[in-house]
């Protein structure tokens, strides 16, 4: 059983409590306007290639198959490049690659209280291979964290919940014609497995990204509090602000860059206040 | 008290009066020792004469804000107590400096071909055989317990049954040197007595009648209280400093031996804790006021104040060390952004949160004046030197990250052997170096299969090991005719008892240490030597030296795939298994070499200053893909020629090496993203990375791009604090080569 994975991020600390490994999965079902990490949409492999960075040294155009002029992915010219200038992003790994990766952290995970996060894209449409490392990790006493954007069936949360320690739960905004005018997709469905999960009192960390123009009002963090507390309090309510690291990699993939500010941090603290209201 | 003012004070008085005092001292001091020498005295008679002739002749400086008594005015500020510092001799290094020529007069031979080989960066030791810069200890126990008066009573038992003349000689100067310091604290009392009677400021007279009262008593008898205890330190510091002209590097255990003496204040209501956080402020400010913050740091050791203490660990019976003034120090330590005295943190894996949590607050902040020191390594490891367990338990460190059993031990620290110096040698077939420093290391030319490699590459540290003991051996012995320290012996275990100075190797332990140069490059080279020309045998071993030969000029390919090899620090199996034979092999080499007095081992150590840089700039191309000139690694951090995964990746390759071989210790070099680090985190870091062969750690926690805007706008990262290369700097005071040479490190996300 094989899972295509665009990184696996070691001695992470933002992806749940203590040092872990978190890995991102490549493949999601929402397309986030402000989505900061876009070579994580497509299911297939892609090539970055990052400009600025290029020294026009023509050592990739040398080791390509093809001389550039087309591609088939083999990664030879990202292997080469003296300047990162370009990198293949996304491969297929085997439940034992991950698993080794993950198992090589192990102490840290013990000294921190941390563990392994699977992320995304939307790690959960790859559900056996998600179910079967998160299996392998509880075998293994390992703390697992699954970090969703929660448009799936409830069903494949029902699949993995057994191995599943807690949630990092993303929460966009709570009207559903909003929501599926920036994120392609309704959030009915998100919300529903959310109160699922909160109201069985399941360990969940709710995380918002705070868009400019999107959702940064008050009034959408009092919404998303209310819902919050009509179907059981998360643990932790954690704001996200926007920010532009996913611009250079639009770039990269030939794609336009966004057009949203980042929220300055008085904004975000009158935010922060509203949503713990 | 009024922290403006005493800043002030210590500022005009360190910045701006110290050194052309100190100078003059000198001027006056010299020319009466030279008129007093007769021929017929031997070293130790002229030890005596210079501890009295200072001790008639100086001067204390009493500062109108400060409670304590230490300063004479007779070394410069940045001077910690070596006799030649910076260029300024002071009055404590005329002896050395009238007789050291008697270290080339016994063997100029010998001698020329030392210092040949040490102006090839082979090896470093400050002076001729012994090293006068280097980080020399003197051990205040006997103090806390029975004052100086029991180590004088202790020299004149000793000198009932004296045997030798040596033996008299040595105890009758140790004596003497113990009774100059008397005489000097004697004058502090009268000096602040006189002073009395003109003050009319409140917190100075209280201050005054403190140290008229306390100098009349201590250190000729043991401290009476918690502030006598402290202020011996500064007085031992600076009062020996210039009647010994060696530099003492630390002021011991202070959350350790001082707890008595605040438990027993505070018990009996004579101190409150904030008049004891006060003092420890005052302390610590007294030694970083010395020094000009803003200072650019250019030269090889020009930002540096040798002053350091040891916080936490544990004790000699193993228990956990962390109580109030391991707190104060620390707090102090942030609220002043102290960077000297240079804090030594002692840390385990099971170390109290709190006391962890204390140390990382400013360091994940950006703060990193601190330096982190693995007991669960270095206990361990100098047990296997040979050290007792309970001698072990008590180290501490000294200097930049001398590890050593505390009292007991005069090591050398100025022994960096620079493996990677040898290894040029023989990449680069260099005869001509080769000849002019009587030294034949094999070349890499002709080997046939990656164990012959290994082989002359193991074989060449050797000589190098070999040569540098053969020099020690034969060059060192006559350190004790020369310039004793029979004031600093008196306090060392062993000496008294042995009647034998530390020169002569008097003390309880006569291990030395090689702090090794090189060792990432080294095992980095050889993965790409064994990659690239045996296994994938995609260049022969001559191509690849060529290439390295000429700098890698027109050969960028094959210089990126030695860079893509294997490397230490990536955790692959086979890296780590190279780096543990290469490190065993070199323990092993290690052992077999004598020391100076019977019954030492030479420890292994890997670690050096600033010649990572220095060294560097001029050291040829090796085949791990550096350049000539490029960086070296620090002690055992992973080449910065390798985008290494994770920092995880790093702590589990230490993992793989024995810890306990490296009883000379060793450092690493890590950063990590302050934008990310929570105290939580930090601990969990630190705890994982006590379970590796790590000893001491220098890490930060900063971005790349905080540095990048610190370099654009200074005024506003003040209080960006970095370890540089066994100490900490404003990244804002750092020349633009050193801001280049931390911004070039790894970072770690």
């Amino acid at each position: 059983m094989n899972a295509m994975i665009f990184d696996i991020q070691r001695a992470s600390t933002v992806d749940g409590p203590g040092l872990r490994t978190t890995v991102f999965f490549k493949g999601c079902n929402l397309r986030c306007a402000w989505c900061h990490n876009p070579e994580s949409q497509s299911f297939a492999p892609e090539l970055l290639y990052y400009r600025d960075r290029c020294a026009r040294c023509g050592r990739c155009a040398r080791v390509c198959p093809h001389a550039l002029s087309s591609c088939e992915l083999c990664g030879a010219c990202a292997d080469n490049c003296p300047n990162d200038a370009r990198s293949l992003c996304g491969r297929e790994y085997t439940l034992d690659e991950v698993l080794r990766k993950i198992m090589a952290d192990r102490l840290f995970y013990e000294t921190s209280a941390g563990g392994a996060t699977f992320s995304g894209g939307e790690c959960m449409l790859q559900l056996d291979f998600l179910a079967g490392i998160l299996r392998a990790c509880h075998e293994n006493r390992i703390h697992t964290a699954v970090d969703t954007a929660g448009n799936v069936p409830f069903a494949a949360f029902e699949q993995i919940l057994p191995y599943t320690d807690m949630f990092l739960y993303d929460v966009k905004m709570m009207d559903s014609d909003r929501h599926r005018k920036y994120t392609g997709v309704g959030n009915e469905l998100i919300l529903s497995n959310l109160a699922k999960l909160l109201q069985m009192g399941k360990r969940v960390w709710v995380r918002v990204p705070v868009v400019p123009g999107v959702n940064d009002t008050t009034e959408e963090m009092s919404r998303i509090r209310a819902f919050l507390l009509e179907n059981g309090d998360p643990e932790q309510v954690e704001l996200l602000p926007y920010h532009s690291m996913g611009e250079s990699k639009l770039a990269a993939l030939g794609r336009p860059p966004h057009s949203y500010a980042v929220p300055d941090k008085a904004h975000m603290e009158a935010l922060a206040h509203a949503i713990a209201k | 008290m009024d922290l403006q003012a005493f800043r002030q004070e210590l500022t005009e008085f360190y910045w701006h009066k110290a050194d052309d005092m100190a100078d003059a001292f000198r001027d006056k001091i010299f020319p009466i020792l030279d008129a007093s020498v007769t021929p017929t005295m031997n070293a130790y008679q002229r030890k005596a004469l210079q501890y009295d002739v200072i001790a008639e002749h100086c001067r204390p400086v009493l500062f109108h804000t400060s409670p304590f008594y230490h300063e004479l005015g007779t070394m410069i500020a940045l001077c910690d107590g070596c006799g030649d510092f910076h260029g300024h001799l002071h009055a404590g290094g005329w002896n050395y400096d009238r007789y050291q020529h008697l270290f080339r007069d016994q063997d100029p031979a010998l001698y020329d071909i030392r210092s040949a080989q040490g102006s090839e960066l082979l090896y470093l030791i400050c002076g001729p055989y012994c090293d006068t810069r280097q980080h020399f200890i003197f051990n205040c126990k006997p103090i806390y317990q029975g004052g100086l008066k029991g180590m004088y009573d202790e020299a004149q038992a000793q000198l009932a049954l004296a045997e030798t003349d040596e033996e008299r000689d040595f105890l009758q100067a140790a004596s003497e040197g113990l009774l100059c310091l008397k005489r000097i604290s004697e004058k502090f009392a009268k000096a602040a007595a006189e002073r009395l009677r003109e003050a009319t400021d409140p917190e100075e007279i209280a201050n005054l009648r403190r140290i008229a009262d306390s100098a009349a008593h201590t250190p000729w008898h043991a401290p009476r209280s918690f502030y006598e205890a402290l202020n011996m330190l500064a007085f031992i510091r600076t009062v020996c400093g210039a009647l010994e002209g060696v530099g003492y590097n630390t002021f011991g255990r202070p959350d350790v031996e001082l707890y008595p003496f605040y438990q027993k204040d505070l018990a009996e209501g004579r101190l409150s804790k904030e008049e004891a956080y006060e003092l420890i402020r005052a302390f610590l400010l007294t030694w970083d006021l010395h020094y000009d913050h803003d200072m650019k740091m250019v030269g090889y050791a020009d930002h540096e104040l040798e002053n350091t203490y040891t916080l936490g660990g544990c004790d000699a019976e193993g228990n956990p060390v962390w109580n109030d003034l391991t707190a104060m120090f620390l707090k102090a330590t942030r609220e002043q952004k102290i960077i000297f005295p240079k804090g030594k943190v002692r840390f385990s894996a099971n170390s109290p949160k709190e006391y962890l949590d204390a140390a990382d607050e400013d360091v994940i902040h950006g703060t990193s004046s601190i330096l982190y020191q693995n007991d669960d390594t270095c206990i361990p490891a100098l047990v296997r030197s040979g050290i007792s367990l309970e001698d072990a338990r008590d180290y501490l460190i000294s200097g930049c990250w001398g590890m050593m059993p505390y009292g007991n031990l005069m090591d050398d620290h100025g022994n960096y052997v620079n493996l990677l110096k040898a290894f040029e040698f023989s990449v680069h077939n260099r005869q001509d170096k080769m000849e002019k420093c009587h030294l034949q290391f094999l070349p890499l030319d002709g080997a046939q299969s990656f164990e012959d490699v290994y082989r002359i590459t193991l074989e060449n540290c050797r000589i190098l090991f070999r040569e540098r003991n053969r020099m020690t051996l034969l060059g060192k012995p006559i350190w004790s005719q020369i310039d004793p320290l029979p004031l600093t012996s008196a306090s060392m275990t062993g000496c008294l008892e042995s009647r034998k100075d530390l020169t002569a190797g008097g003390c309880k332990y006569h291990d030395e240490h090689y702090a090794c140069v090189g060792f990432p490059n080294i095992v980095d080279s050889l993965l790409a030597i064994k990659t690239l020309c045996f296994d994938q045998q995609k260049y022969t071993l001559q191509e690849l030296l060529s290439a390295v030969r000429k700098n890698w000029e027109d050969c960028e390919d094959m210089r990126r795939d030695a860079i893509r090899c294997p490397c230490w620090g990536d955790e692959s199996e086979e890296s780590c298994a190279l780096a543990r034979r290469f490190n065993t092999d070199l323990y092993e080499a290690l052992r077999e070499l004598k020391t100076l007095w019977p019954g030492g081992h030479v420890r292994l150590g890997h670690l050096t200053y600033t010649e990572i840089r220095f060294w560097a700039e001029k050291t040829l191309a090796t085949p791990d893909g550096r350049h000539s000139g490029e960086y070296f690694s620090q002690g055992l951090t992973p080449s910065r020629l390798h985008k290494i995964e994770s920092v995880t990746s790093v702590v589990n390759s230490l993992a793989a090496l024995d810890g306990s071989e490296m009883g000379g210790n060793n450092v690493v070099n890590i950063i990590l993203p302050s934008n990310r680090m929570t105290l939580d985190n930090c601990a969990g870091f630190l705890r994982a990375c006590a379970h590796s062969a790590m000893g001491s750690l220098q890490l930060n926690c900063v971005t790349k791009e905080e540095l990048l805007d610190a370099q654009a706008h200074p005024e506003n990262h003040r209080d960006l604090i970095v370890r540089v290369c066994g100490f900490s700097a404003r990244f804002t005071s750092l020349s633009p080569e050193w801001q280049k040479e931390v911004l070039t490190r790894n970072f770690y996300d």
